[in-house]
């Protein structure tokens, strides 16, 4: 009996500390209880959100979501919980959120992915089978070579690859930048392997900055740190514009070539998803993707802001389902 | 004595046999999968070297035990079969209950039957654990960690009756 | 600013009152998720970050994400010892000696030496970080897919000699270790292997289902059949809560080669602490007088490899700052905190934010030493714990392991998945196959093959040019000259039997 009160007793002691590190920490339930009590036609949110990232952990969709998240926060009485639920690029996240009950507290940022996996036949969905809330950051395909190779430009690196083999480091098949790459290749009319690499495109650049392949294609986002140290450098961008963060970078139409790939990260609810809650959950994104403070985050970190309401994105990932769809076919990935 | 030597040795080939047989499995499986080219692997290559190191293995295993003599591990009596079983079937009332009787009716449950199963003596020492545990867990994962644990449809069907 | 300058800037920083209390934050949440089952760092980082983003300094956030991150890795060995469930990959070798010590009474002992090794090694892994980051990041980058894979053959032949059975079964559990890694969606071509159509195989097999099936089920199970354990132990004396004289000298030269070994492992992708403490492990068996002890209770097995788990993870800490790298899931949350605040990690980080690098290192120092001061008195806590009857315990336990599974991915499966490796565990166990091993290669798995799939395509097909990379030749001498040794020292023994019974 001694023993036992024992245990008791500890487990309250360590339930008791679990209390008060709630209470030191959850700064932001207390911020929300003392927020205006505003008269609305839904009780939305009565209990914390949950935020699902569908990559891992500090890769671009993590921070982008994060900073998104940060600036949604103030705008909902209850706290967003941002969950990475990584694999098989992003298909994992949209497979579970389908199957996700549709009350509104669960919600999932994916990119362009949305239409290419459907296109690639990984799984049976796109954006017409979820609820899309807003579109909130895009962010072109760009490739770097390792600081010490010898091309100054992507003319160069064309050149060398046409008549030697080359290693391209990117990240796993179905993924935007694996697309992208092949793509590349087939344009560009060079002689190369592809080096891949799961989750992201982190590990892939890691891979070239520590010069192991001649070069990486991911978005200036995830090489952001070694571009700026000088570990790579930057040839181009393949994106409609330059990025503000790289402006010096000539895009690819720029050098000639037609081929536009980028990412575009759409925030989805699950299919009947009541339309009051939607209401609620646009007004608090939408105002947090015009917050300055988020434009000036992402934009600092190389990524490109942009703002479409849920109409809007329907309208641009049809466009840009046919814009995959020819892209896919032309390099003979479908 | 034979037989019984015998019974004793099938006993002991069953699991390098079983590695032996999922080794040849995951080959016929892996063979499925692209292999790739020896520049360009593919999704098939690596499971196809395991499933041969596992062949490999198993005879290796197969062998030392057929070749050397091997200790026996203790047998057990039916009263410690029965309650291994038992403990078995309640904790899989965790999982298949969850979503019914919701984390909080489940988890008293569970933990009051272990520990009457763990011979835990009277009713109010096993009622107070079960408590205890069903508290620390509402507090630390719920609570704290905001673990989506499902509430149970129980409650849903309570809130009804109540007409909430 | 030089590096006594910059220390004491740091030291300046940490020692605010809100940076204290950050840190102090940081290493209880750490401490306690540490050792709830489950529960990591990732998950309660990626919980806190957002709380941190709000702080007047940016790096009183990273001191307290810094915190749980260290924390985490001091709580870890606590399920591994008491009860031989390990919490996480990085505490599975912990259990192999460190359980066996608790039941020879000798928990707090084995605690203890697990909190005096972390801090030993945390330590250590703060002065390598201080004063070599830059040199040593760029060393990390030079590390590519053929040197990864020639450190995970070196590593799986030490494998083979680490356990007390044959290395025929050892290997053998590796090898369904790597093969439960390949189940799932493959990570390169999206290919579905070996998923039976099923979506939630499609995830792939996490880890901690299997270790807690094949540790924590079996452990329970074996608690039933072993009638002996419901009677009560002896009572702990509160001398017996600290390790003696012969313990401490015998962990002393463990802890410092762990803490080294740990370090460089650290440095280098993949999952660097589950790494270095099966090195560390194999590396102590080795070099020890007394290999039989090992396995049943040698207190170089639990002193080694916790010592390595630690400084690897401050060791992951250099690509990570000095770099922009993170090589591990914690490392990315603790980048994306620092990126979120506009604080680039990588070689301006010392130039541009020299009193984040500086806070960080300084509030580690004093966090290791909270960690120290309030892991001791845990230790005649958890200890007690280890002499609460079987009938009180198990129960407790066996709900922590059904949640603290279903905790990672919110998942049932998951759960299924823990009890029938936990039946199979149970058999296994009995057949003497150890299950260490297949642990250990279902968390390595992945990493390994993407490596081998990677430097195939790198070497154009032709992996003699290993042996070109100076790197991976070295790790491959080192293999070789292993296997010989191993092989020649049974034929000299068998030699020497022979003639014995010659004679």
């Amino acid at each position: 009996m001694r023993k036992y009160s024992h245990l008791i007793t500890y487990l309250l002691v360590i339930a008791l500390i679990g209390l008060l590190v709630t209470g030191c920490g959850s700064k932001e339930n207390v911020a929300s209880a003392n927020a205006p009590d505003k008269k609305k036609a839904v009780a939305f949110p009565e209990k914390p959100i949950n935020f699902w990232i569908p990559y891992d952990a500090g890769g671009g969709s993590d921070i982008i979501g994060r900073a998104l998240v940060e600036a949604a926060q103030k705008n909902l009485d209850k706290p967003i919980v941002i969950v990475n639920k990584p694999g098989t690029s992003g298909a994992v996240g949209l497979k579970e959120l389908y199957n996700a009950k549709n009350d509104g507290y669960t919600l999932l940022t994916n990119t362009t992915t949305i239409v290419t996996h459907k296109l690639l036949g990984t799984i049976p969905y796109n954006h017409h089978d979820y609820e899309p809330i807003i579109t909130f950051n895009y962010e072109p395909g760009s490739i770097a070579v390792p600081a010490n190779s010898p091309y100054k430009d992507i003319k160069e690196f064309i050149d060398y690859a046409k008549k030697n083999k080359v290693k391209i480091a990117t990240s796993a098949k179905g993924g935007i930048w694996n697309i992208a790459t092949q793509a590349f290749i087939k344009q560009a009319g060079i002689n190369a392997d592809v080096v891949v690499e799961g989750g992201g495109g982190a590990k892939a650049v890691v891979m070239a900055a520590g010069g192991h392949v001649d070069a990486v294609v991911a978005s200036p986002l995830e090489m952001f740190t070694q571009l700026k140290s000088g570990n790579l450098r930057l040839l181009s961008v393949f994106g409609p514009e330059r990025v503000d963060a790289f402006s010096n970078v000539p895009t690819f139409k720029e050098a000639g070539y037609d081929l536009s790939i980028t990412t575009t990260r759409p925030l989805l609810a699950p299919k009947g998803t009541p339309k009051e809650v939607l209401d609620v959950l646009y007004k608090a994104f939408k105002t947090a993707a015009e917050d300055p403070k988020y434009i000036k985050t992402i934009k600092d970190m190389g990524a490109m802001p942009l703002l479409l309401g849920p109409e809007e994105t329907i309208k641009f990932f049809d466009k840009e389902e046919k814009v995959m769809e020819k892209i896919l076919k032309e390099s003979g990935q479908i | 004595m034979d037989t019984i030597n015998i019974r004793v040795r099938f006993k002991e080939i069953i699991f390098p046999a079983l590695f032996l047989i999922s080794g040849i499995l995951i080959v016929i499986t892996a063979k499925k999968y692209e292999i790739g080219s020896i520049t360009n692997p593919s999704a098939g290559l690596f499971p196809l070297i395991i499933g041969f190191c596992l062949i490999i293995l198993g005879l290796m295993d197969l062998r030392n035990i057929i070749y050397m003599s091997t200790s026996e591990a203790e047998v057990l009596d039916k009263d410690t079969v029965i309650k291994i079983i038992a403990v078995f079937l309640i904790l899989i009332v965790w999982p298949a209950f969850l979503g019914l009787l919701g984390y909080v009716l489940v988890t008293f449950i569970v933990t009051l039957i272990l520990a009457k199963l763990f011979s835990l003596g009277g009713w109010i020492k096993p009622v107070i654990l079960a408590f205890g545990t069903t508290v620390f867990i509402h507090l630390s994962f719920k609570e704290w960690f905001y673990l989506d644990l499902p509430d149970g449809q129980v409650i849903d069907w309570f809130k009804f009756l109540i007409g909430g | 600013m030089n590096g006594l300058e910059g220390i004491l800037n740091g030291f300046s920083q940490a020692l605010t009152l809100v940076n204290l209390i950050a840190c102090f934050v940081g290493v209880l949440l750490g401490t306690i998720i540490g050792v709830l089952p489950g529960l990591g760092p990732t998950a309660t980082m990626s919980l806190l970050l957002p709380i941190t983003l709000n702080f007047n300094e940016p790096v009183t956030g990273l001191i307290m994400l810094a915190g749980i991150w260290y924390g985490a890795q001091y709580g870890g060995s606590t399920t591994s010892i008491l009860v031989n469930i390990p919490g996480e990959a990085a505490s599975v070798m912990t259990c192999i000696d460190g359980n066996q010590m608790a039941k020879k009474g000798r928990a707090g002992a084995a605690l203890s030496i697990a909190a005096l090794a972390s801090f030993i090694a945390g330590t250590v892994g703060i002065i390598g970080l201080q004063f070599f980051a830059p040199p040593l990041a760029k060393a990390a980058l030079s590390f590519g897919p053929p040197e990864y894979l020639c450190l995970m053959i070196l590593a799986f032949t030490l494998l083979t000699n680490l356990t007390g059975s044959s290395p025929t079964k050892g290997l053998l559990m590796a090898f369904v270790g790597f093969f439960l890694g390949t189940i799932g969606t493959d990570s390169q071509t999206g290919m579905n292997r070996f998923t039976l159509g099923s979506a939630d195989l499609m995830g792939g097999i996490d880890f901690l289902p299997i270790a807690m099936g094949l540790f924590g089920i079996a452990e329970i199970i074996s608690v039933l059949i072993d009638k002996e354990s419901n009677q009560q132990l002896e009572k702990v004396r509160f001398k017996d809560l600290f390790p003696n004289k012969e313990e401490l000298k015998r962990s002393s030269k463990p802890m410092f080669r762990g803490s080294i070994l740990g370090f460089f492992i650290g440095l280098i992708p993949g999952p660097g602490p589950t790494i270095s403490t099966f090195i560390s492990y194999s590396l102590e068996k080795r070099l020890s007088k007394i290999k039989d002890q090992f396995g049943k209770g040698a207190v170089e097995g639990v002193a080694g490899p916790e010592a390595a788990n630690n400084s690897a993870v401050t060791g992951s800490l250099v690509p990570l700052l000095a770099l922009g790298i993170p090589f591990a899931p914690p490392a990315a949350l603790l980048l994306a905190g620092m990126r979120m605040q506009n604080i680039e990690a990588g070689p301006m980080l010392f130039q541009q934010f020299p009193n984040v690098f500086w806070g960080i290192v300084a509030s580690m120092y004093l966090g290791n030493i909270m960690l120290l001061i309030l892991n001791l008195p845990l230790v005649g806590f958890f200890a007690k714990i280890a002499s609460i009857k079987p009938m009180f315990l198990m129960p407790v336990v066996s709900i922590l392991c059904l949640i603290g599974v279903y905790s990672v991915r919110n998942n049932i499966f998951d759960i299924w998945i823990m009890l029938l490796a936990g039946i199979i565990g149970f058999f296994l166990r009995r057949k003497n196959y150890p299950v260490a091993p297949l642990i250990l290669a279902l968390v390595l798995g992945p990493t390994t093959e993407s490596a081998f799939r990677n430097s195939l395509t790198i070497l154009n097909g032709n992996l003699s040019s290993l042996f070109e990379r100076p790197i991976a030749a070295v790790l491959l001498a080192v293999t070789i000259i292993y296997l010989i040794a191993t092989v020649g020292r049974k034929y000299i023994k068998l030699k020497k039997l022979n003639t014995a019974v010659s004679k």
